[in-house]
């Protein structure tokens, strides 16, 4: 039954299947690494949970239109995985402007500010590879080429 | 590759990048004040035209005015702590230099405004002739890093080789830094176990190692803005001078003081404790959460100033007379710390407050002093002599008063600072005479119990015991008291090495009053209004009975423990849970309030805001200027996003607002730290500051600066004590005054922060603070009242914290019955960033208290407006104009009033280039994503046709 999903699948199935699986695995990582780090930080708690909703969506729907690939489809899942990236570029931008200002408004703490640079960076980077990694499975076709 | 493959991944690529520059754009919209800041948009006109025109013709003859001034600053504001056989100024020129802050000295702590850079140590030296060994410097530059929070990063003194010192032996000079700010007090325990304010291991092996290489002499900068425990001093330097945050130029200043260019002449403004837990005020400070309210950001911390009115030097101060008076158990164990068997103040003080060395030396004689109790006036004359043989050097003349304390009555400081004044520059044997002038008011003290002799129906006001009202001099607080006790004849008197000392009576006037005066502040004597009872719920005690036992002279067994589990429900009237929890308005409209028809708006303009330079505050000629307002004009206002746009219809042109009190942000010179100025007891060097301050927002374009700062020093660990004056109240409101008055001068609205009682950055939101309403006044409000009074500064920055239960900005007792009815301030009240207040500081309600603008949240406007239109409420549409009346009328009154220069009355609309560029960015990219899309499906149904018609 497995094998029969995987036969005869092209790399655009393999950047979907990857980049949905990572991007739900990792966006929960960040999720609950961001949470131990920043418990109930004040100014920028609310939207890392739309990181990790938009994230996981984005992945579900990019691992859904693997198998059934959709019109369209893909392209939702691009605007998905652009939604988190964006909502998680304006989140790093308060320690990003702690750090800057050397005043840690936001984050209330110096050392907390670099450590959540050093987070939201780390999977900014992780993030936008499988965005670019979606992009790419977007150019191309759902079947494998016949030889 | 299929054409519709080539579109959907155009498409892919487009619609990942289009929300992610959506997201930036919504966040550089909501924050478009910092992103306005950071591009250096400002609102600014002409430097060099219109009512407020610099007195500089460039920014470089303006940057060589402020290097003077810092030079100057440095020179009077510096303290000589210590100076054994004359071990400075240097003679000699061949020096080495130690510690990490000799290299990464830190220029500024960490808060708003310029960058913490400036002159080093080692160019302001060698400017001065000074040859600086440069192999243990290039080591420090190697191994050290600036002094961080938690951290001060010294070098590890392993890297000090007696090798590397070679014949640089006229002087080691050893740098020591501590750093903190915004949102960072100094830590209890630091990165190395140990409360920050101590000696590290690290720098007093530093310090060994010094002392072993054989210099001729050690000298130790204090590069800090904070008082540090220093009793190690005498055991390791002949000199040492303290220089916190010297700004831009100041290390040129403190060059000229080691080489003897400059004399130093500043006095402390905070007293130094051997330990400086030992001081009750530190007991309550920190972290303190009720104990039945639910932890949530905000809304459950408080602190209780348990101390009362003994902050700083009063508590040691007036311990010390009533113990060699044998008086209220100042001997006992409570409150000792460096102590062996019993409290003593040798032991307990280091360094006296208004402490100061210099290289000249001096002798005063208090030639009068006269009390005239019917203008509220006290004039002291002082003759200043400067008795070295071949040093110039200015001195500042401090005036103290001791007042009668009756037991068990209304607590009293044995000795307080009341007044100062400074020399000029006194050439060896030059004499001159100063006189101090200072209004009774300021000593008066403020009893709640009293029934006020304005009004009888009213409890409380400002009074006068009856009795002997001692007045001195004296070269620090001690030597004042102590020149007190001997005009009153106790004897075993001691200085603060405990050396035994007589006094010098002549230094002290008595005048006696012969009966309580309940009547002579009993009134403002700025506005008339009746000063009584405004903070009874500030004091937990009358919330819940009993809760706190505030320290009292007439038993020093009650030096306070720390308060802790403090329980909201235990105040039977549910006030304090009310406040505490509520996280929406607590606003109710009035019964009565008015019809908005009772308003006009939207008349027709006749009168533009060009021409509301020179009406007065009462002149009805506001109102007819507001009633060509809009409401969505009038509400607009109140969103300030660290600048407020033009209105082009009354001709209002935008302003341009930024963080301060030492420099302003986005361009700024960054200024010595306000607690160095401060230091130099001289109100001429304040009003430069001000003045300086004021033509750099010239130039830079603002019209308004968040500062300075009036807080107190409480606790020597509050991060942001650099940029408060003092722990005294009296240093704040002369400093507050000089600085505030010549800020508006030359057109700069100093937003005086934060108003009041943030003194800890620790829980600084929503902490509810308590105390008795006699500390609050004669402490904590006093601080501000010098800047805030009767037209000297036209802004004030509110605080975070509560006073009571209420948050500050939403405290109309603070904001409207105190600050504009007693103390007749007319200008803007400013939230601190409510942005991140919006929990607790409620719009509704500090419009109502008096508040004008919310700070970097444009969103306020939008609730302001939906008060004036949906919900139709007239009480608050009264309020709003009157904020906006105090808007216009500060604004009338400072450099933006340039953008006149020319006759000129209207005014043009300028957007921001980034703002249309953001947007087009996004419509492109939106565009071609659309078409992407398009074009994705138009080649997608191509292709299918095309399969359908192969098959």
């Amino acid at each position: 039954m497995l094998a029969k999903l995987f036969k005869g699948k092209g790399l655009r199935f393999y950047l979907e299947i990857g980049a949905g699986l990572i991007a739900i695995i990792t966006s929960i990582i960040f999720f609950a690494m961001d949470r131990q780090l920043l418990g109930d930080n004040d100014s920028f708690q609310d939207i890392s949970h739309f990181t990790l909703i938009f994230l996981i969506a984005g992945g579900l729907v990019a691992i859904a239109d693997a198998f059934f690939p959709l019109p369209g489809l893909g392209i939702v899942s691009a605007v998905l995985f652009g939604c988190g990236i964006g909502n998680h570029l304006r989140l790093a931008c308060y320690p990003l402007a702690d750090i800057n200002e050397e005043v840690p408004f936001f984050t209330k703490d110096v050392n907390l500010a670099h450590a959540a640079v050093r987070l939201f960076i780390t999977f900014l980077v992780i993030f936008a590879i499988l965005a670019i990694a979606i992009v790419i499975s977007n150019f191309l076709s759902p079947k494998k080429k016949e030889a | 590759m299929a054409k519709s493959n080539i579109f959907k991944g155009i498409a892919a690529a487009l619609l990942v990048v289009l929300p992610i520059t959506v997201y930036m754009s919504a966040l550089a919209y909501d924050r478009e004040g910092d992103i306005n800041r950071f591009l250096g948009i400002t609102a600014g006109a002409d430097a060099n035209s219109g009512a407020y025109a610099s007195s500089y013709s460039s920014r470089e003859e303006l940057n060589a005015a402020q290097s003077e001034f810092q030079i100057a600053t440095l020179a009077e504001g510096s303290v000589l702590l210590r100076n054994e056989n004359n071990a400075l100024p240097l003679t000699k020129t061949k020096v080495t230099l130690f510690g990490n802050a000799a290299v990464y000295t830190n220029f500024h702590g960490g808060s708003g405004g310029p960058a913490n850079a400036g002159v080093s140590l080692l160019d302001a030296l060698t400017e001065q002739g000074f040859e600086v060994n440069r192999t243990v410097y290039d080591k420090i530059s190697a191994a050290g890093s600036r002094a961080k929070n938690r951290d001060i990063c010294e070098v590890d003194p392993s890297i000090y080789s007696a090798a590397d010192i070679g014949n640089y032996k006229d002087a080691a000079i050893v740098v020591f830094s501590r750093y903190g700010g915004e949102e960072n007090d100094l830590e209890l325990e630091d990165d190395y176990g140990v409360p920050e304010l101590t000696l590290h291991e690290r720098e007093r092996n530093t310090l060994e190692f010094v002392k072993a290489q054989g210099f001729e002499k050690v000298i130790v900068l204090l590069n800090t803005g904070y008082v540090m425990e220093a009793g190690w001093i005498e055991d390791y330097a002949d000199a040492a001078l303290w220089i916190a945050f010297p700004g831009s130029y100041g290390m040129k200043g403190v060059a000229q003081l080691l080489n003897g260019k400059q004399n130093p002449s500043g006095r402390l403004v905070d007293i130094y404790a051997e330990d400086i837990f030992s001081s009750p005020s530190t007991v309550n400070w920190g972290n303190f959460a009720f104990a039945d309210l639910p932890n949530s950001n905000y809304h459950h911390e408080y602190l209780v100033y348990a101390e009362n009115i003994y902050n700083g030097y009063k508590y040691y101060e007036t311990r010390y007379a009533d113990l060699v008076q044998g008086k209220h158990n100042a001997g006992s164990i409570k409150g000792m710390k460096a102590s062996t068997t019993n409290w003593n103040y040798a032991d307990e003080v280091v360094y006296p407050f208004g402490y100061g060395l210099s290289y000249a030396s001096f002798t005063t004689s208090f030639d009068s002093l006269s009390w005239d109790k019917t203008a509220h006036k006290v004039e002291a004359k002082v003759t200043v002599t400067n008795t070295h043989a071949s040093v110039s050097a200015k001195h500042s003349v401090p005036l103290y008063v001791s007042l009668p304390y009756i037991e068990g009555g209304l607590e009293k400081s044995a000795i307080q600072l009341i007044g100062y004044e400074k020399t000029g520059l006194l050439a060896p044997g030059a004499s001159e005479q100063l006189t101090i002038q200072v209004d009774d008011y300021l000593f008066a003290s403020y009893d709640e119990n009293a029934n006020n002799g304005a009004d009888p129906t009213k409890k409380g006001c400002y009074v006068f015991d009856e009795g002997d009202y001692v007045f001195a001099i004296g070269e620090d607080s001690h030597e004042a008291l102590n020149n007190v006790l001997a005009k009153q004849g106790v004897t075993g008197l001691y200085d603060q090495d405990g050396n035994p000392v007589g006094g010098d009576a002549s230094k002290a006037r008595i005048e006696t009053l012969a009966a309580r005066d309940t009547t002579s502040h009993a009134k403002s004597a700025v506005t008339g209004e009746v000063i009584c009872n405004r903070f009874q719920d500030v004091d937990i005690n009358h919330l819940i009975p009993n809760a706190v036992q505030y320290m009292t002279r007439a038993d020093w067994n009650s030096y306070p423990s720390r308060v802790e589990g403090l329980k909201a429900d235990d105040d039977a009237s549910g006030y304090i849970r009310q406040h505490m929890t509520a996280t929406s308005s607590v606003y109710k409209k009035p019964a009565d309030a008015p019809e908005v028809s009772a308003y006009k708006h939207s008349q027709e303009v006749t009168m533009m805001f060009a021409e509301m330079a020179k009406v007065p505050y009462d002149d009805q000629k506001w109102d007819a200027f507001l009633d060509q307002l809009k409401p969505t004009q009038l509400s607009a206002i109140c969103g300030e996003k660290m600048a407020n746009d033009a209105i082009e219809s009354v001709g209002y042109p935008a302003n341009t607002s930024l963080d301060g009190p030492d420099g302003l942000q986005a361009g700024g010179t960054l200024f010595p730290s306000e607690t160095l100025s401060a230091a130099t007891y001289s109100k001429e060097l304040l009003k430069q500051r001000g003045e300086l301050l004021a033509e750099d927002a010239l130039y830079i374009g603002i019209g308004m600066v968040y500062g300075g700062g009036c807080n107190l020093h409480r606790s020597p660990y509050s991060g942001r004590n650099f940029e408060y004056y003092s722990e005294d109240a009296i240093v704040s409101y002369y400093a507050g005054r000089a600085q505030g008055e010549a800020m508006t001068r030359k057109g700069l609205l100093g937003a005086f922060k934060h108003f009041l009682a943030n003194d800890q950055e620790t829980n600084r939101h929503g902490v509810a603070t308590f105390m008795t309403e006699q500390a609050l006044r004669e402490n904590t409000a006093r601080a501000f009242e010098g800047a805030l009074t009767d037209g000297a500064a036209l802004a004030n920055m509110g605080s975070y914290n509560r006073i009571g239960v209420i948050p500050t900005s939403s405290s109309k007792a603070l904001m409207t019955d105190v600050l504009r009815k007693e103390w007749g301030f007319k200008g803007i009240s400013i939230t601190d960033s409510s942005k991140d207040a919006a929990s607790y500081i409620f719009t509704a309600d500090a419009i109502e208290a008096g508040t004008t603008l919310f700070n970097n949240d444009g969103k306020r406007a939008d609730e302001c407006r939906d008060l004036l239109i949906k919900n139709r409420d007239g009480y608050i549409w009264g309020k709003v104009r009157e904020q906006a009346k105090n808007f216009f009328y500060a604004y009338a009154h400072s450099n933006v009033m340039n953008h006149f220069a020319n006759g000129e009355t209207t005014v043009e609309v300028k957007v921001p280039w980034w703002k249309p560029a953001v947007i087009s960015i996004n419509a492109v990219l939106g565009g071609l994503a659309l078409l992407s899309v398009a074009g994705y499906a138009v080649f997608m149904i191509l292709e299918k046709r095309k399969g359908k018609e192969a098959k």
